[in-house]
């Protein structure tokens, strides 16, 4: 089963020498993002019926495959603790 | 657990009947057998295809990287990859054209790693993440400490 796409980007940087959390709402872009897809999804269609023969099939099969990508990207993390940089992220 | 107290209660009850006459030992036998392929049948319910009792599937790549003396409970860096983006990055070698396709399974072959990348099946794919579950791999020096394995 495909999980859900990542809801929260959470950050974590040095901020006056303190590690302070910054978190991103991802899922407020998905919506939109939604709704932009659907509305360009004719014209992605039909540019790749055009153009089927020079790698239009690859543009039609190219979008199912970010959002899988996407969706599987939901549990990274990224902690990066060293006397020279300190930084965080994690998707969730 | 509660499939074994039950087995060795009907076993105790078997020899109960034996012992005040109800069956005899043609009979008892023949309820023992029965119930030990049951067992053995129950047994093998809970180990899977290869014979090899169920783990769990690993769901993350992690790596872990820590200064010595430090422990791993205070890397220097923790990441975490989950292993979902390994199924869906595979995917997107449906899209390589096979101008870009060829050079690739070329450089490939040159290291020894002679395969078509249109040949990787999902079934293949699952089995190469399954066998991940027991990969580990540490590296120790004087100053770092690094560890990758799957959880």
């Amino acid at each position: 089963m495909m999980p859900l796409p990542p809801c929260m980007l959470v950050l974590r940087l040095p901020v006056r020498s303190r590690m302070r959390r910054f978190y991103v709402p991802f899922f407020l872009i998905w919506a939109p993002a939604l709704l932009l897809g659907i509305l360009l999804a004719p014209l992605v269609i039909i540019i790749s019926l055009v153009c089927w023969s020079r790698g239009g099939r690859r543009l039609l099969l190219a979008g199912p495959l970010v959002l899988v990508a996407l969706c599987a990207l939901r549990g990274f993390q990224m902690d990066i603790n060293d006397p020279d940089a300190h930084f965080g992220v994690s998707l969730c | 657990m509660l499939r074994r107290k039950k087995m060795l209660n009907d076993r105790r009850r078997i020899l109960d009947m034996l012992e005040q006459g109800k069956i005899n030992a043609a009979d008892a036998e023949r309820l023992l057998s029965a119930l030990g392929s049951g067992e053995s049948a129950a047994q093998s319910a809970g180990e899977g295809p290869s014979g090899r009792s169920e783990r769990p599937r690993p769901r993350y790549l992690r790596v872990v990287v820590a200064e010595r003396p430090a422990t791993l409970d205070n890397p220097t860096v923790n990441i975490r990859v989950p292993l979902q983006l390994l199924r869906a990055g595979m995917r997107f070698s449906s899209l390589l054209p096979e101008s870009a396709r060829v050079p690739v399974e070329g450089a490939l072959k040159d290291k020894g790693f002679s395969f078509d990348l249109k040949d990787i099946s999902p079934e293949m794919l699952e089995e190469f993440v399954d066998a991940f579950a027991e990969f580990s791999l540490d590296v120790n020096d004087d100053e770092d400490q690094v560890r990758i394995f799957c959880e």
